[in-house]
């Protein structure tokens, strides 16, 4: 009887401790609340196309065209740049670039893009494609443009009249979704 | 006189019954003055988030319940919340990502050496991907963060949230659900 009675006790007891918080698996809990709100944009950036001159800031939304020393008649053309003379009246340096437009967060299918000169240029013609740029307004280069790359081709027409010396303009551009 | 030695088996004498008795007895008052000697609630961990030296404000830095919120970011442009980095996947998805600080302390846990780190999305968040360290968050289970966490310590965790190109513009939120386990 005092046996069963030990027993029995020492049941109950292993019992106690097997069910105590010390072999129980010990936690904690927490939680983090993440809130953002996501907002759709467009991406232009600008990139030196394979047939084009090197461009200053390739792959960035602010891009440079150095030209350099330029001349009508002889001098050095820079490397992927046409020279044309437009007979006796004007000459004109052209190369092309690459325009890489993206969207996110927005189902959109096309893009517009428009072309503005920073500064009046009375003298010099300006154009990207066959779109003339200037300061007055800004030019539409296309109403559909594909999302991804577009090669562009910059044309700048100098007058034979036009005085030697330094030539400087920006030309902004503008990607709106569709 | 005798002097011869007498030899006798040397016999060793117990009753089964009484013996288990003995131990019986001796293994529940050992059992009972372990459990008396030891508080329920002597073993226990507590986790904390603060934030990072070079992560994002946590709201509620310095509690086991805090909040991240980013406000209002773009893929392209727009300002990015400070200690937050943004990175774009070239034109498939963006990425936010941030270090926050984990702390786990333990008390009456002297054999335990390390924890182990669970969490899980309150809600389903499948259009984006949510990270915690190398370990993919979903609603649908708790993914393991660590599995050998260090105690004490601050250790930095970086969050991200992968956000699709082709995922509408609106609110994001949902809330992680962090477990800490002894080992």
């Amino acid at each position: 009887m005092k046996g069963k009675l030990l027993a029995g006790l020492m049941v109950l007891g292993l019992a106690t401790l097997a069910s105590s918080p010390v072999f129980a698996a010990t936690t904690a809990s927490g939680t983090v609340a993440v809130t953002a709100t996501v907002a759709s944009s467009v991406s232009l950036t600008f990139v030196t196309d394979p047939a084009g001159i090197t461009l200053g800031g390739t792959g960035t939304s602010a891009a440079t065209v150095a030209f350099g020393n330029v001349q009508a008649y002889g001098g050095v053309v820079p490397a992927n740049v046409t020279k044309t003379l437009n007979g006796v009246v004007s000459w004109t340096l052209s190369t092309p670039f690459d325009v890489v437009v993206n969207v996110a967060n927005q189902v959109s299918p096309t893009y517009t893009l428009t072309a503005q000169l920073n500064t009046a240029d009375a003298v010099d013609t300006w154009k990207i494609g066959a779109t003339t740029v200037t300061s007055a307004a800004a030019a539409s280069l296309t109403a559909t443009g594909a999302y991804g790359t577009t090669a562009y081709t910059l044309a700048l027409t100098i007058p034979f009249t036009k005085p030697a010396g330094l030539i400087s303009n920006t030309i902004n551009f503008v990607a709106t979704a569709n | 006189m005798n002097n011869q030695n007498k030899m006798a088996p040397l016999v060793f004498q117990a009753s089964g019954k009484s013996m288990l008795s003995r131990l019986s007895l001796f293994g529940t008052v050992l059992i009972l003055a372990f459990l008396w000697a030891r508080p329920a609630n002597a073993a226990s961990l507590t986790l904390t988030f603060s934030s990072d030296a070079s992560g994002i404000l946590l709201g509620g830095s310095g509690t086991s319940s805090s909040a991240m919120a980013f406000g209002s970011v773009h893929a392209y442009g727009g300002v990015v919340p400070g200690g937050v980095t943004k990175s774009v996947n070239g034109t498939t998805s963006w990425t936010l990502s941030t270090p926050i600080d984990v702390r786990v302390t333990k008390t009456g846990l002297g054999f335990s050496a390390n924890y182990t780190m669970t969490a899980q999305l309150q809600t389903s968040g499948l259009a984006y991907t949510w990270k915690l360290g190398a370990a993919t968050l979903t609603n649908a289970f708790p993914a393991t963060v660590t599995a050998a966490g260090a105690y004490g310590s601050k250790a930095p965790y970086t969050f991200s949230l992968t956000i699709p190109f082709s995922a509408s513009a609106g609110a994001v939120s949902n809330t992680l659900d962090i477990i800490v386990v002894a080992n």
